[in-house]
């Protein structure tokens, strides 16, 4: 679903080299991310990690 | 350095206070501190101030550079490099992080079975609009529809009057812990998310008003925060303030007789438009003159799909936002971009102008000889 | 060319999404909720629904007056099941359409529910999105709330607006008490405060919204009659007018009816060295002559001052019967006098917090003090003689 809207974007003007490189990496990285989310595969997730650290460092946040 | 003057410095000014009320009119970090909220957010504001003129110095003495080339002359070539590339993923945590909190109060509020991923989409695809017509459109449309954010507020504070009980201040600083830390959070937040534009700055027409612009953006920026956390506290109360959401659509549900608490939403959708618009345009254009390309206008759409789908993998369902939102997880993040950095860009700044005058002092003498 | 097609398409689609399609209910799918009312059965409870027929109630221009017609504009329907939001789900077996909670004008809770605890029922209220904080909440005393709930009014099509409006009329009477979902979540999360929630009576054919009901924690424990209703309106403040009866001071049982049109409370909260709590509250009203009974007075200015002491002496009964009841039979602080302790002497209060209701409110003193000043006399000064 999230390939479908990402394909509404590709609303380009005249591009270079490097353009068309850095444009197709981030839509190949958005989109395998968005595949693995759909998966169920997805990489740990960093904000996570960040807060288990605070937790460890004593300064979670109230709930 | 020449620039094309862009946006005056008005637009500056409507842009700031769109930018920084953004998402607060849903999420005041303030209320958590209770009965002191108006008290953290003076606090916050003095320390946002302090922030905010270390950023406009920082422009200032570099002579209308923006981010990109700052960073290029403290740190040198590859130092710059790195440090926009931290930027450019911290302006996209930033967009993620607005965009899904859109998301999930509108989901909360109005729209229950709306898929997620419509209603983010609909205001990243605004945000690109707006930011591949270029930043005087992006000026221009804030001119319009910024100023009916304190619109908005003053008609609900002032139909609220009536039914406010003022019985929630006292006693006051009970517990100095809360007031301190959503102080941090409400500086990180709303006035930490300026040093987008030390990317900006340097497109305004003149640079002797900047800091006076600022400024008075500030003063409405507090203005709006003080009446709506003194108003939500005195209607629901300090000890509800830890159970409900979203105190201001409660308290926009409390006017007496007609239902405007779509008025309390519309804020956020200005407000979460600016900010979303301004974050993609920054990260754009950092990577456009980082890699030398001359239009960054097709990178804004490639760039707008990264907040849609980080969404997803940072906040997968709303308790995670939650809670990231009430912890010091934000404010931990912000520290290095927001603070640090800034920090010491502005003591190279300084070290290398002063040497830059004392050999330009030097010189004449030996050019008048030679 | 191409670029214009396409930012129209987007334009479309963005329109066609933002009026909420997903979640779309037009009004002709809606049946419009007006008055809710939650009874208890058993270990479950029966939520019923006033629901309106709309096209009754448009009819009414011509018919309500003559009472053309004879249909109810409404429907009662009622479900039995374990929570709030399970009943409401099962009502949509014996209603055709959804039902839109957002018009909801009155919430009454009976009796019976109440004294078993209010705390339980109250969470989907307040979590969902649709129900409205400002709508009024009362409790049925003597009564099921399913009765209030069918019971038709002939001045009104719509019942649920009827009694919203006679609750809202408190503030002309002080025999109850107006207090809307937001309120009561407010009452029942602060400390130093216990809930009171207006009660609504059945009589004759008719109901009567007279009365207050006082809550310990989140339980019923008694009632206060309307005269102790009025002495709680005006220590805290709700009252806005009010007629007090005062006898004359020479024939007693010829009244003087005083319609006061201002009234203001303060509070003030001392703490005795022996760690006493000693509260003053000073009652400000001032009001004209309405009414007066045949006698024959001498001077007016003695009339008035005479008059005056009774007032003052008639509003301090009030306030004294209300506040020794809820000391001494519900030992419940409903005026909220805790949350003026902690504002003042916050130490205190955390020392004692846990014993306010049982323990120390029940012991402290309040001292009443009224000062009240007749304005003018009406139309005439005095009344008729009979010659």
């Amino acid at each position: 679903m999230v390939v479908l809207i990402c394909l509404k974007e590709l609303i380009n003007s005249k591009s270079r080299v490097k353009v068309m490189i850095i444009y197709f990496s981030i839509t190949g990285f958005v989109l395998l991310l968005a595949i693995l989310i759909n998966l169920e595969l997805q990489p740990p997730n960093p904000l996570k990690a960040l807060m288990s650290a605070l937790k460890y460092l004593g300064l979670e946040g109230q709930e | 350095m020449k620039r094309d003057a862009k946006i005056s410095n008005y637009q500056l000014a409507i842009i700031v206070i769109g930018f920084c009320y953004g998402s607060t009119s849903i999420a005041n970090p303030a209320m958590a501190a209770k009965r002191d909220a108006w008290l953290s957010v003076l606090l916050g504001t003095l320390g946002g101030t302090l922030l905010i003129t270390l950023y406009l110095y920082i422009s200032k003495i570099n002579n209308g550079r923006n981010l990109v080339e700052i960073l290029e002359y403290c740190f040198g070539k590859i130092g710059g490099k790195l440090f926009c590339i931290v930027y450019i993923l911290y302006f996209l945590y930033l967009s993620t992080y607005n965009a899904r909190t859109f998301g999930e109060f509108m989901i909360a509020v109005s729209y229950p079975e709306t898929p997620m991923i419509v209603l983010v989409s609909l205001l990243i695809i605004c945000a690109v609009y707006a930011a591949r017509s270029g930043l005087s459109v992006i000026g221009k449309t804030c001119e319009v529809l910024v100023p009916l954010l304190p619109a908005a507020v003053m008609v609900v504070t002032l139909s609220l009057l009536d039914a406010s009980d003022f019985t929630g201040f006292k006693p006051m600083l009970l517990e100095v812990g809360p007031v301190i830390r959503s102080s941090i959070d409400l500086i990180s937040n709303v006035y930490g998310d300026f040093v987008i534009f030390i990317m900006v700055l340097p497109y305004t027409t003149s640079a002797k008003g900047r800091f006076k612009a600022t400024y008075w953006a500030i003063a409405v920026i507090f203005t709006i925060m003080f009446t709506t956390s003194t108003r939500n506290i005195q209607l629901i109360g300090p000890a509800l303030t830890d159970y409900i959401r979203y105190p201001s659509h409660v308290a926009a549900q409390m006017i007496p007789g007609i239902s405007i608490d779509p008025l309390v939403d519309m804020n956020l959708l200005i407000g979460g438009g600016v900010k979303a618009t301004l974050c993609i345009y920054g990260c754009a254009k950092i990577t456009s003159e980082i890699v030398g390309i001359e239009n960054c206008k097709p990178l804004i759409a490639a760039f707008a799909m990264i907040p849609i789908v980080l969404g997803f993998w940072f906040f997968p369902d709303a308790v995670e936002l939650y809670h990231w939102a009430k912890s010091m997880g934000d404010a931990t993040l912000s520290i290095f971009p927001q603070l640090l950095i800034p920090i010491a860009i502005l003591i190279i700044s300084i070290i290398k102008n002063r040497k830059k005058k004392r050999e330009v002092r030097k010189t004449p003498p030996e050019l008048i000889i030679g | 060319m191409a670029r214009k097609l396409a930012v129209l398409i987007l334009m479309a689609a963005v329109m066609i999404n933002c009026t909420g399609c997903w979640n779309n209910r037009d009004l002709t799918e809606l049946s419009i909720l007006t008055a809710l009312g939650i009874d208890k059965k058993g270990d479950k409870i029966e939520v019923t629904a006033q629901i309106i027929k709309p096209t009754d109630v448009s009819s009414s221009g011509a018919g309500s007056a003559g009472g053309g017609g004879g249909k109810k504009s409404y429907v009662v329907v009622s479900h039995v099941d374990k929570t709030i939001f399970a009943a409401l789900r099962g009502m949509l077996s014996k209603v055709n359409r959804k039902i839109f909670y957002s018009s909801s004008q009155v919430i009454v809770i009976s009796e019976e529910l109440a004294r078993s605890g209010v705390q339980d029922y109250i969470d989907f209220i307040l979590r969902d999105h649709e129900t409205q904080f400002k709508s009024l909440v009362i409790v049925a005393k003597g009564t099921s709330a399913k009765e209030i709930v069918q019971q038709e009014y002939e001045l009104s099509k719509v019942p649920g607006a009827f009694i919203r409006d006679t609750i809202k009329n408190s503030d002309a009477r002080g025999f109850t008490k107006e207090i809307n979902l937001l309120e009561m979540a407010r009452e029942l999360a602060s400390e130093g405060r216990e809930l009171s929630i207006g009660t609504i009576l059945k009589e004759d054919k008719s109901t009567i919204t007279e009365g207050l009901a006082i809550f310990h924690n989140d339980k019923l424990t008694g009632y206060f009659d309307k005269y102790e209703t009025r002495g709680y309106c005006f220590i805290t403040n709700r009252i806005k007018s009010s007629i007090i009866e005062v006898p004359h001071n020479e024939k007693p049982e010829k009244l003087i009816g005083v319609e006061l049109m201002k009234s203001s409370a303060k509070l003030k909260v001392g703490l005795s060295t022996d760690k006493k709590i000693e509260i003053t509250i000073k009652l400000k009203v001032s009001g004209n002559i309405g009414e007066q009974q045949a006698i024959q007075e001498k001077n007016i200015l003695d009339f008035c001052r005479c008059t005056r002491e009774n007032l003052e002496k008639a509003i301090k009964k009030d306030c004294e019967n209300a506040i020794k009841k809820s000391q001494q039979e519900f030992k419940s602080d409903i005026f909220g006098f805790g949350m003026h302790v902690f504002d003042e002497y916050p130490d205190y209060w955390k020392s004692v917090s846990d014993k306010w209701n049982d323990d120390i409110y029940p012991n402290i003193k309040v001292k009443v003090e009224v000062e009240a000043k007749i304005l003018r006399t009406g139309l005439i000064s005095k009344n008729i003689q009979i010659k």
